[in-house]
């Protein structure tokens, strides 16, 4: 009976009630937003890389290393030599590496050279290996594994030829066209950027850049495709490679030799480590941006508050009837309190729903902005501890016009 | 103490002893009342105007307010033994209201409102039809206003409305306040007629204050407020 009063009772003021719901709705929204971003970013960001354990190419920021490298997201400012790459691969507390060279894409995915040891090393998540959904890693030079979104996106199977461009720019002039590529694999998703990869050797990058130079093909030369074969091909440079070392302990000394190498300029990174310092740099972004989200929130709560106080004056009688028919006081702080929570709550939901839909319309563009992967279910556990806290808060704002409600009714005014 | 406090209270319906309610904050009592006892089943006619401390004398009846001194009775119970809740409680089972104008929640159907009066008296919603129907025939009131929002009805309706509602619970005493200020002559003495027979049905006591005195016919007994409250008189203890 009390919640049809409630309801009854708000529909009764349509306008305001509807403006409250969506004030309460947006603030809720924006902190949603901010809250959903936090975590899934740090979720996203701390399962793309696993059980590599230093990452080395040519020297620059740690953090943009490590933003190429893993993330896929800028450029390497400049490369490794193939000699360089080889000589610190012999080092004998190497257990494996994973060299990789970037710079070509494909429809806007990045594409991503690399040896066979990819799918037998590289590890994400929780020591997950990336596996395939169809197909097998590249055996031919002109083989392409893509990722699940590529697959998805551009509606890819085994066996389809695809033409590489130069660049990473979503549309390239100048394009590998002479050098079809088959697709030989497909990947399971993983929720990591190796999603919107394609995957192809080594050789084959550099077989598709024979006759060009400085980014340019030139017009007067064309090796015929049968002249190259995969045992010709040594790459002059790689961007970046991964390394996996026999013993942990070794992590420092391997780094150290790396850092010193005397020729030419390189770095090694803990990717462990790099995730976080870029993650305590981004923290205190996302601390404003909490806080300023919890302040919209309250200032929400506290204009429901108001607009049932104000309603209090018009809804005297009301109360007075209720007083009359053997409601307790008691009974019209909890009307109050009940028309406050379905407020609040018709806001959460409506906040939901937005939340589902901006993720749904832009969780794309986030990913190939931002390298985020936003595919997680909605309604975690953090979500729901902060829906907690806000019908807490709520509970709390509410407290001044329901004890209004209450004090009122005490000396209902019935003529 | 007068004798009158020591006769047997539980004969007679209401019976007020030594009743002093002050405004909070204020001296001066604004209701005195030495001493006021109706029999059950009577019908009371308060003769009072605005200010006269009536609506301060149905909020006390009612357990709304409670007084400063003094103790009410109804049917025996005395209103100081019980608590808020208790009182509350003992309202909406024994006690129907109706005032002037406002007697329904004006976004509730008929129906709804009578309920709402069911709801805090514990009586199921299987009671509430069957009586709904016997009530609102009996106030030439046509069932299909049951689902009609309340302010949709003509002041007549909802005044008669209100009688159904204040009854619904089988109430042992029903209050009247100026029900029919805003009605016209002739609504008044059929609503006056159609009252007076639910409460000689339903045998319940019935305490009506009006400062019309055209009413006064329906009536077996009569009290002026001026009689009744002391207040202003000077009292000496």
């Amino acid at each position: 009976m009390l919640i049809k009063l409630a309801i009854k009772s708000l529909l009764q003021r349509k306008v305001s009630v509807l403006l409250t719901v969506m004030m309460i709705a947006v603030s809720i929204f924006v902190l949603f937003s901010v809250e959903t971003i936090r975590y899934q970013a740090k979720d996203s960001f701390s399962k793309t890389v696993s059980g590599v354990d230093l990452i080395v190419g040519a020297r620059t920021g740690q953090l943009n290393l490590l933003l190429y490298s893993v993330f896929h997201i800028g450029h390497a400012t400049n490369n490794i030599s193939w000699q360089s790459y080889q000589q610190l691969a012999k080092n004998p507390n190497v257990a494996w590496t994973i060299p990789i060279a970037l710079g070509d894409s494909h429809r806007g995915y990045r594409v991503l050279g690399t040896t066979a040891d990819l799918f037998t090393f590289f590890k994400y998540g929780e020591q997950q290996t990336l596996t395939f959904a169809q197909g097998h890693a590249f055996n031919d030079l002109y083989d392409a594994v893509i990722g699940a979104d590529v697959a998805k996106q551009l509606g890819y199977k085994i066996g389809d030829k695809i033409i590489l461009s130069h660049g990473v720019a979503k549309t390239s002039f100048s394009q590998h066209k002479d050098k079809p590529f088959t697709i030989s694999g497909v990947l399971k998703p993983t929720g990591t950027p190796s999603d919107k990869t394609v995957y192809v050797s080594l050789q084959a990058i550099e077989a598709i850049h024979i006759d060009w130079q400085h980014g340019v093909k030139l017009p007067n030369f064309k090796t015929s495709n049968k002249a190259i074969s995969a045992d010709s091909l040594v790459p002059e440079t790689i961007t970046a490679f991964m390394v996996g070392l026999k013993s942990k302990l070794a992590t420092f000394a391997v780094q150290q030799q790396v850092n010193n190498f005397s020729a030419e300029p390189l770095m090694a990174i803990l990717p462990g480590a790099t995730l976080v310092e870029l993650w305590q740099m981004l923290g205190s972004v996302e601390q404003i941006l909490l806080l300023i989200s919890v302040l919209v929130l309250a200032g929400a709560l506290l204009g429901m508050s108001n607009m049932l106080l104000v309603s209090m004056k018009e809804r005297q009688h009301e109360m007075a009837i209720l007083r009359v028919v053997g409601a307790s006081p008691l009974v019209i702080l909890l009307l109050i309190q009940l028309e406050a929570m379905l407020l609040v709550i018709a806001g959460i939901i409506l906040a939901l729903l937005a939340l589902w839909l901006s993720m749904w319309l832009f969780s794309g563009y986030i990913t190939s902005e931002y390298g985020l992967f936003m595919n997680q279910q909605l309604l975690n556990s953090h979500l729901m501890i902060d829906v907690g806290w806000i019908l807490l808060a709520s509970f709390f704002v509410t407290m001044i016009p329901a004890v209004s409600a209450y004090y009122r009714s005490l000396y209902a005014n019935l003529r | 103490m007068s004798s009158s406090v020591n006769k047997p209270l539980n004969k007679s319906a209401v019976a007020l002893s030594h009743v002093v309610y002050r405004y909070p904050k204020s001296k001066a009592p604004i209701l005195h009342i030495e001493n006021w006892q109706v029999g059950s089943g009577e019908h009371v006619f308060v003769h009072g105007r605005s200010g006269s401390g009536k609506s301060t004398l149905l909020n006390l009846l009612a357990g709304i307010l409670t007084a400063n001194e003094g103790n009410i009775h109804l049917f025996g119970q005395s209103l100081l033994a019980l608590n808020a809740r208790q009182r509350d409680a003992f309202r909406a089972n024994n006690i129907g209201m109706v005032f002037q104008q406002f007697n329904l929640v004006p976004y509730l159907s008929v129906l709804e409102n009578i309920q709402l009066a069911a709801h805090f008296a514990g009586t199921t919603n299987e009671v509430v039809r069957q009586r709904c129907h016997s009530l609102l025939a009996g106030l030439s009131l046509e069932p299909q206003l049951m689902n009609r929002r309340a302010d949709t009805l003509s002041v007549g309706q909802q005044q008669r409305v209100a009688i159904a509602r204040a009854l619904i619970n089988n109430p042992r005493l029903l209050i009247i306040d100026e029900p029919t200020s805003a009605l016209d002559s002739e609504a008044k003495s059929g609503f006056m007629t159609m009252l007076m027979q639910l409460a000689n049905e339903n045998e319940t006591t019935l305490i009506f204050v009006s400062h019309d005195e055209t009413l006064l016919p329906f009536f077996s007994h009569k009290i002026s407020m001026s009689e009744l409250n002391l207040a202003g008189v000077s009292y000496v203890d």
